[in-house]
């Protein structure tokens, strides 16, 4: 699944794109403004922008030329669609920096086929897809390691390079989740000053399955600056093509330093009314914090036996439809106590099974 | 399968410095209609992309209100012209053929094919009566003094009044 941004002020065409690429399997968000497509772009990183020329304000090749220069931007595949189809505009697009380009009309098979051979090349000269995943809840007792741990197992086992990091400034129990010793921790890192990506390889441990860990300490520490805290996500995110984040379960400045530099936050959730509370703080803090909505994701987790709220009712609640929604694993805690992770020890559970679709 | 933009009709309007790139929601009506309109002079834009023709891929500028002068216009470029730009009529072919044609208006040459009766007369079909726009099929426009420059489409619509030669093969296309 690739995240493609369409900027486009044709709400009919933003529509049948929307469609069109969501039955290709990718999440898609639109824009009809060449500035909000830009804040759009810098926020959520998407793999591929699909771009048009005739828009009011900011026209296309501006769009473009302003993404290949930020670089939190340039390294995004760039496609512009455009009904200007003469020869003209196609050296236009590509002089603007632009990967390439389409006249429009345009039948909708032939796009989606360029879509994806512009995601393919993407990927072969840049790596799998990066993306940082903060896992969070503001009730503890939900699950949140447990979906962490398995989560980056799952992409692990992909073969997408995955590091897990135990934000807490103690105690985490990502390495009792993976039977790791954590004789280092991401606070040991974030003391020691070093900025560099190789000093901070120092501090990872690697699981069995080849899974790096960032573990946190066992005994409580003074939490770091949050600017360590943005940094050690941007290493990270140059070396690892997932980052998986287990967040502390209080909201305060940490806690906003990682939701502002991940591209996704998992807010987990399980079906009583005490989760549903902690939920609904959640997303008011992230909201304050001025985290787009877009990259707020919803999963349920049946982490106890008895059947508790009403999926149904929990959406309507909190306005929020669910990306997921994990089966309760009898399983489970037994894999915890023996730091055998479902995802390795027992990868057909209902539970791992689960996990897998979500990262799909 | 529908295709994706198909439902504006996009146009590049060429006067003798400037192209105009415009999206028009023609309202039930076809682009042949309004130019060839006796009772308007002038053709109203939704909006207008300008770019110079030395620069023609570079936008200069968007408005968001334009008007044409039609008798000023050279010609009207439709890359993909769907049934928004000409009347669609099977009975008014009857005894026509498609004519190879080289027309030269300022600043530009085109090629293309026209639509005319077998025994074509060059005077008939240059007389401004009705139709002030003579169409030519699969077109392309090229600039005189800088022969890269092209710009082509399904249909080109040409002020007869900018017309300085027209040429046809003496052969059917």
């Amino acid at each position: 699944m690739a995240t493609i941004l369409v900027i486009d002020d044709d709400l009919d065409l933003q529509q049948m794109l929307r469609l069109m690429l969501q039955r290709g399997g990718h999440k898609v968000v639109t824009t009809g403004d060449g500035s909000d497509g830009l804040a759009k772009a810098k926020q959520l990183h998407p793999e591929l922008a699909i771009v048009d020329v005739m828009m009011p304000g900011m026209n296309g090749y501006q769009v473009v030329r302003k993404m290949r220069d930020d670089p939190d931007t340039a390294n995004t595949a760039i496609l512009v669609l455009t009904a200007r189809a003469q020869s003209v505009d196609r050296e236009a697009a590509l002089a603007a920096r632009a990967d390439d380009y389409m006249a429009k009309p345009v039948a909708p098979n032939e796009l989606l086929t360029k879509v994806n051979e512009l995601l393919a090349q993407r990927t072969a000269t840049q790596g799998p897809a990066q993306e940082t995943i903060a896992l969070m809840s503001l009730r503890g007792g939900v699950g949140v390691t447990s979906l962490a741990v398995n989560l980056a197992l799952a992409w692990q086992a992909k073969n997408r390079t995955t590091c897990l990091i135990d934000l807490k400034p103690g105690p985490g129990h990502v390495a009792l989740h993976l039977r790791l010793n954590a004789k280092t921790t991401w606070i040991d890192w974030a003391n020691s000053g070093d900025p560099s990506i190789d000093g901070l390889a120092n501090y990872l441990l690697t699981h069995e399955s080849g899974l790096s860990v960032l573990a946190a300490p066992v005994v409580p520490a003074p939490p770091a600056p949050p600017d360590r805290v943005t940094k050690l996500i941007g290493l990270l995110r140059e070396k690892f093509a997932r980052v998986v984040i287990d967040m502390p379960s209080n909201w305060d400045v940490l806690g906003a330093s990682i939701a502002a530099a991940s591209d996704l936050i998992w807010l987990v959730i399980a079906p009583e009314v005490g989760s549903l509370q902690s939920t609904v703080g959640a997303m008011r803090a992230l909201k304050t914090a001025r985290i787009p909505d877009e990259r707020l994701q919803l999963i349920a987790n049946q982490s106890m036996a008895k059947p508790g709220l009403a999926m149904q009712a929990i959406e309507k609640a909190l306005g929020h439809g669910f990306k997921g929604s994990l089966p309760y694993d009898e399983a489970q805690s037994a894999a915890i106590a023996q730091g055998l992770p479902l995802m390795t020890s027992q990868s057909n559970s209902p539970l791992a099974v689960a996990i897998r679709s979500l990262t799909i | 399968m529908t295709q994706l933009g198909a439902r504006r009709l996009t146009a590049d309007i060429f006067a003798d410095s400037h192209r105009i790139s415009t999206q028009m929601s023609l309202r039930g009506r076809v682009l042949g209609d309004l130019l060839n309109d006796p009772n308007t002079s002038y053709l109203e834009l939704d909006i207008a992309y300008v770019s110079r023709i030395d620069h023609p891929g570079e936008i200069l500028a968007d408005y968001s209100l334009s008007i044409v002068r039609k008798d000023r216009l050279t010609f009207i470029v439709v890359a993909s012209m769907g049934d928004m730009a000409l009347k669609q009529n099977p009975a008014l072919k009857m005894g026509m053929r498609l004519w190879p044609v080289f027309v030269t208006v300022p600043g530009f040459e085109i090629t293309g094919q026209i639509e005319a009766p077998v025994n074509l007369d060059l005077r008939t079909l240059m007389a401004i009566g009705v139709e002030r726009f003579v169409p030519v099929f699969d077109a392309k426009a090229t600039l005189s003094m800088n022969q890269s420059v092209e710009f082509g489409g399904e249909l080109v619509l040409i002020n007869k009044t900018a017309i300085e030669v027209l040429c046809v093969s003496s052969k059917p296309a």
